[in-house]
């Protein structure tokens, strides 16, 4: 076994616990039943190291095999990394025949040695491509350095969602990927978060339902905050509160919102705290700020401010539509007759 | 004056942890060296009981007088105190640094063997700051709490820095929401250096209370665009090009030159705020 494998090997079950690099090895098919089942005999990760290089010696696995385990750990804890979408835009020979995975990994494999020295892995897994680019790249000191970018296709929604990859590299990646899948053109979407299931549903417009397509959702609002109630509170404020949560619904719908991480507003407008700053007024210059919501769940966040009197609903377009829109950066500028005035 | 300018620029560029301290009953500038041999036996002997292998190579301590921090005429002098560890003697492992920057005057009525140094900030691993806060609390017989910073204080920072900015970064002002909010919302405000120097100074012409007016005024801002109400929210945190700080009393300073305005409204800190748990 080669050593670069044999490290790569030791680091993915060092970073599991005992039942996940289990689960792992299972799903990825180059152990015996028999071995697997010697394996769970292992109480510690040091004893699984050493009985997994035994039997990898023992199998002659290779680079490529133990990079494909990788790639199935990035599957398993895909929510480490940071997911950026692609659009990919005019699709060509339609009558093709469709993506297989052997056929895309020659084929990423081929184009990619124009640039560099690099090694392929793809696995199709639960209808999405999964592919890992380990890029080799000589650092100052000569010596060889490996980088590895993420790729996750969707062949459905037609969008490629990249882990971060070097700038110097990034458009040549991108331009193997487009021509790989049979696409004409690629586009960045100013889409991205750690979880790969919610972006995928924003861009394949699954998670736009809202309330307005189901009047009886209001109506379910109106019973739940009567459910809710403690009798022994008397509620002054209950016809606002029953607007308020009957337009969160109207907005962002009774289904849990796509988890992302983070919307950022960029505002090049005029300043607008005029009533308690009127001297500004004067000032006609665009007031630059940036604008950064963060939570786990950012639209779950935004969408409970209303209900707990954080902010006036209905709230803005661009914080109740982010899912419709497919994005989560935005930059907000006033109309140009305005800033002439 | 070049050793002041040292000590001045050895404190800055540091994550410091602000704390409270009681007066101190007994303590004596003459006695430093002493204090620094009983701090240091004390940490030996601590190890000792708690059986840390990793940090049984024993240590150093110093306990010294900190020039030019004693601005106030009835202010008394700045103390440092460094914990070395024995393997590496050029950098300290933990530093405190007790000063009284221009308290208020309530704070200045203190009989005879009592000494005021009620600001305390500490840089280095909580295990070293728990085990010199006991030896502290027990020679001295005082108390050592943490320093809350509360929201409208940090907004009175950022207003000041607003107007002393001479780098070019933005003001960044951190709001975190109430408890009720699913998962915590944070949201950060990042204001362009000149826009920031441009508002204070609007904010300066009106005459009402200005620092008030210059967080209102972002808030308003804010609202316009997403109908957020700040005011409601907990502001966390503020930094700038001169420093940052945040509400759990976390201060980093980035340059020596606003270094002692920024000690003076810390204390001034100490003594309008509540004194929290355990003081």
């Amino acid at each position: 076994m080669e050593l670069d494998a044999w490290i790569i090997l030791r680091q993915l079950i060092v970073r599991c616990r005992l039942g996940q690099s289990m689960k792992l090895l299972d799903s990825w098919g180059y152990m015996s039943r028999k071995q697997l089942q010697n394996l769970k005999r292992c109480r510690s990760k040091l004893a699984l190291v050493s009985a997994v290089g035994q039997i990898a010696e023992e199998n002659d696995i290779g680079l490529q095999q133990v990079m494909e385990l990788e790639l199935l750990y990035v599957q398993l804890f895909s929510k480490q990394k940071t997911w950026r979408a692609f659009k990919l835009t005019g699709p060509q020979n339609l009558m093709a025949e469709p993506i297989n995975q052997e056929r895309l990994r020659a084929d990423l494999q081929n184009k990619l040695s124009l640039f560099f020295k690099s090694m392929v892995v793809v696995r199709e897994i639960q209808r999405a491509f999964w592919i890992q680019i380990s890029i080799q790249e000589k650092s100052s000191k000569a010596k060889l350095r490996r980088y590895t970018v993420h790729a996750v296709f969707y062949p459905l929604s037609a969008h490629i969602f990249l882990t971060f990859a070097k700038s110097s590299a990034q458009d040549h990646l991108l331009q193997v990927l487009h021509l790989a899948l049979n696409y004409r053109n690629i586009e960045m979407v100013v889409l991205g978060g750690h979880c790969l299931e919610s972006l995928s549903r924003i861009v394949s417009n699954e998670a736009n339902m809202c309330g307005l397509q189901n009047p009886s959702l209001a109506m379910m609002s109106k019973h739940n905050i009567e459910a809710e109630t403690d009798p022994r509170i008397t509620d002054e404020n209950k016809k606002d509160k029953e607007r308020t949560m009957a337009l969160t619904h109207q907005s962002f719908g009774n289904q849990p919102q796509p988890v992302l991480e983070e919307l950022v507003f960029t505002l090049d407008t005029r300043f607008h705290g005029l009533i308690t700053i009127p001297a500004m007024k004067e000032s006609t210059d665009v007031f630059s700020t940036k604008v950064r919501f963060q939570s786990k769940n950012v639209l779950e966040a935004v969408k409970s401010l209303g209900i707990h009197g954080l902010a006036k609903t209905p709230l803005p377009y661009t914080l109740r539509m982010v899912p419709q829109l497919g994005r989560n950066s935005f930059r907000i500028s006033e109309r140009k007759k305005k800033l002439q005035e | 004056y070049f050793c002041f300018l040292k000590a001045m620029k050895s404190l800055t560029k540091k994550h410091f942890h602000a704390y409270r301290v009681s007066p101190l009953c007994m303590f004596s500038y003459p006695r430093l060296q002493h204090y620094a041999q009983m701090l240091e036996t004390f940490l030996t002997a601590e190890v000792k009981c708690a059986g840390d292998p990793t940090t049984n190579s024993g240590f150093h301590t110093n306990i010294s007088v900190f020039p030019g921090l004693a601005t106030g005429q009835r202010d008394p002098e700045a103390i440092l105190i460094q914990i070395f560890c024995k393997q590496e003697q050029k950098r300290p492992a933990w530093e405190g640094l007790l000063c009284s920057v221009e308290p208020e005057p309530s704070y200045l009525t203190v009989c005879m063997p009592f000494v005021l140094l009620p600001l305390l900030l500490v840089h280095g691993p909580k295990k070293f700051t728990t085990a010199w806060k006991t030896w502290f609390e027990r020679t001295f017989d005082c108390c050592v709490s943490p320093l809350v910073i509360p929201s409208y204080e940090l907004a009175w920072m950022a207003a000041l820095w607003a107007g002393a900015m001479s780098v070019p970064r933005t003001l960044d002002l951190q709001w975190s929401s109430p408890p009720p909010v699913s998962d915590g919302l944070h949201i950060t405000m990042s204001v362009n250096r000149n826009d920031a120097l441009r508002l204070w100074d609007c904010v300066h012409t009106s005459g009402e209370e200005e620092v008030g007016l210059f967080k209102q005024g972002l808030e308003e801002h804010i609202f316009h665009h997403f109908h957020v109400i700040l005011d409601a929210m907990i502001l966390e945190s503020v930094s700038s090009g001169v420093a940052s700080a945040n509400n759990s009393g976390h201060i980093k300073v980035l340059f020596h030159k606003p270094l002692v305005h920024i000690l003076v409204a810390s204390s001034y800190l100490l003594d309008i705020l509540i004194p929290t748990k355990g003081s």
